[in-house]
């Protein structure tokens, strides 16, 4: 199968073609700068200028974008949706599978979640036509992994980084340090999830995780992987004092019941695995295992 | 501050109140002046515009209220037009060239610059979710009650000096060649408009097509205008042209009928043919009277959203982001209204 990609460098692309190289996918990929990650043949451009991409789209049989500026603001936005709806343009055949986000059901109040029912939107709205194939939408919940670009707004690098300086970790209320979390999936999962999602015949939006874990079980694993010191604190009040940090005081579970059916999906990376993997990437790993 | 006022179990905003008994007082008075003519102009005008809204029923989504505001519109207009004409036509040696060349270029700007305005105005909203037959309807409304104004005008003090057609009042016959009328002329103009604006996807061409119902109308409504001069001055071998050329007026009408039946393929096409199987779940209806209005309202609203989705595919950069942001939220808003009826 040729499969054309977009975001082959971005946070989960580099485990996206190792999984495609395992199936036996002749993947190729756009790439911003002259850099060929390996296992692809790389185009240099990028979603507002797809140059010889466009062609490498019209004739692959399946189309997997997973590029984002992963950004809220407005000029990026308009970027994304834009240079989504012309990618879509040049799918011809076989299946288009989006990278969106779980965030987005939480609610549209952020950019970036518009953006991302705005790509849906373009995907479903050009479904169907000529020789297209199955639309398929993946929302997957927060990425964990220890790629190179682990740091890059991820919600882990964040948790790290403020356990290593001692943060205190605040929360609204006691339920909320109990419950209040996000489903989440590692990388290797999630591009095992889209080699799944390509056998797929029908269109459909799927939410992807590997599990669900509570801010308090992530930040205690991050503790105890990488031996800091963070603290919790219950208060309403936000936080206050610089060692002080807030995660989003919402409970954001992906119901994965459907994806998992239609694929026979089953996530590998547990939670404990994940963190100690970023932990070593960091080489903050301590002497016992965690 | 007072902005609304309960009417039975309704509320009315005063906006709309003043611009009810605004209308009442136009017509009122005018019926009052201008009686039997009066009545004949009026009724005439609100026929063809009574059977443009029916036989665009399946693809308009522009509303009854809409159209009425444009008629009236229309309407004002004609008094603008007149102030404008007598000013320049009193002018020694301007009567003929502007009786037969600038009242006829004045009178079909004037009758679609509502409609200009109007889309001027939407240009980012409302303008991507209309269809073609909206822009006919929209102008085909003003120009009816522009004609409204005149042909009172002319029944009551006998200057007529045309036939109208039994089947199609608006249109009548004088001496050799039909004259098209004023909600003909404009409602040309509108189609080809409205057509423009839908099919982005023509690039270029979209000017020309959008200009060119206009442009037949001007020269129409020249070739009539020369025509009727005419019976004051003889042996001018321009009318001959004029009337070959304008197919003895009735070209106009034959234009408007087919530019009439392409809007209304082509929205029918958009609405019926475009969207993705599924896209939108069927759309909620039940048989009941306090139904029926929802029913109508969520009708409506899915042929927008097909006309922009439509919209989309043609354009590019900002403007389809924002599009597609549009019509992302609009097809929450209708995924949801379907759940909830």
């Amino acid at each position: 199968m040729r499969v054309a990609l977009t975001g082959a460098t971005g946070f989960a692309g580099s485990d996206a073609l190792t999984e495609f190289a395992r199936r036996g996918f002749e993947t190729t990929a756009l790439v911003r700068t002259a850099v060929t990650p390996d296992g692809c043949r790389a185009i240099v451009g990028d979603l507002s200028n797809l140059g010889a991409f466009a062609a490498a789209a019209e004739a692959a049989d399946a189309v997997v974008h997973l590029a984002s500026s992963r950004s809220s603001a407005e000029s990026d936005v308009y970027t994304d949706i834009d240079g989504t709806a012309g990618l879509i343009s040049h799918w011809k055949q076989g299946a288009f599978l989006l990278a969106s986000s779980g965030a987005l059901l939480r609610g549209l109040e952020s950019g970036y979640a518009l953006g991302k029912l705005s790509a849906e939107f373009a995907l479903h709205a050009g479904a169907g036509a000529g020789r297209r194939g199955p639309a398929i939408v993946l929302r997957p919940g927060i990425f964990l992994g220890a790629g190179p670009r682990r740091n890059d707004r991820q919600t882990l690098g964040r948790v790290f980084a403020a356990a290593r300086a001692g943060a205190t970790f605040v929360f609204s209320s006691q339920g909320g340090l109990e419950t209040f979390g996000s489903s989440f999936i590692g990388t290797a999962d999630f591009a095992r999830a889209l080699g799944a999602a390509l056998t797929l015949k029908q269109s459909g939006d799927f939410n992807v995780a590997g599990g669900f874990c509570t801010w308090r079980e992530l930040i205690e694993t991050v503790n105890r992987c990488a031996g800091t010191q963070a603290r919790f604190a219950v208060r309403r009040e936000p936080p206050s004092a610089p060692a002080e940090v807030a995660l989003s005081q919402s409970r954001s579970f992906l119901d994965t019941a459907n994806f998992n059916a239609a694929t026979s999906f089953a996530p590998q990376q547990s939670l404990e695995e994940l963190v100690e993997e970023y932990v070593r990437a960091e080489g903050a790993r301590q002497e016992k295992p965690c | 501050m007072l902005r609304t006022i309960a009417v039975g179990r309704y509320r009315i905003s005063l906006g709309a109140l003043l611009f009810c008994a605004g209308v009442t007082f136009w017509i009122g008075n005018m019926l009052l002046r201008t009686g039997g003519a009066g009545f004949s102009a009026l009724t005439s005008s609100l026929y063809f515009v009574f059977l443009l809204v029916l036989v665009t029923s399946g693809t308009r989504t522009i509303t009854i209220a809409r159209l009425t505001g444009f008629y009236c519109l229309g309407g004002a207009m004609m008094s603008a037009m007149w102030l404008v004409a007598m000013e320049f036509t009193a002018l020694e040696g301007t009567r003929y060239i502007g009786r037969e060349v600038f009242v006829p270029f004045m009178e079909e700007t004037l009758k679609l610059a509502p409609v200009a305005f109007f889309l001027w105005r939407q240009r980012n909203s409302r303008l991507w979710t209309l269809g073609a037959s909206d822009v006919l309807l929209m102008a085909a409304a003003s120009g009816a009650g522009f004609a409204l104004v005149e042909d009172a005008y002319l029944r009551l003090h006998g200057a007529s000096w045309t036939t109208p057609i039994d089947w199609l009042p608006v249109a009548s016959i004088s001496g050799d060649h039909l004259v098209a009328g004023h909600g003909i002329w404009t409602g040309l103009a509108g189609a080809t408009l409205g057509l423009a604006l839908l099919w982005r996807r023509l690039g270029k061409a979209r000017y020309a097509l959008a200009a060119s119902g206009w442009l037949w109308s001007v020269l129409d409504h020249i070739s009539n205008n020369y025509a009727a001069g005419l019976s004051m001055r003889h042996d001018d071998p321009l009318h001959d042209f004029l009337l070959t050329v304008g197919g003895h007026g009735y070209f106009a009408v034959e234009f408007f009928f087919a530019a009439l039946a392409v809007a209304i393929v082509a929205d029918f096409y958009v609405i019926y043919a475009t969207l993705p199987l599924g896209f939108l779940p069927p759309a909620p209806f039940r048989f009941t009277v306090e139904a029926l209005p929802t029913w109508w309202t969520a009708t409506l609203e899915r042929r927008k959203f097909a006309y922009l989705v439509f919209r989309t595919r043609a354009t590019v950069g900002r403007r389809r982001a924002q599009l597609l942001i549009n019509g992302a939220l609009m097809h929450q808003m209708l995924i949801g209204a379907a759940v909830r009826i």
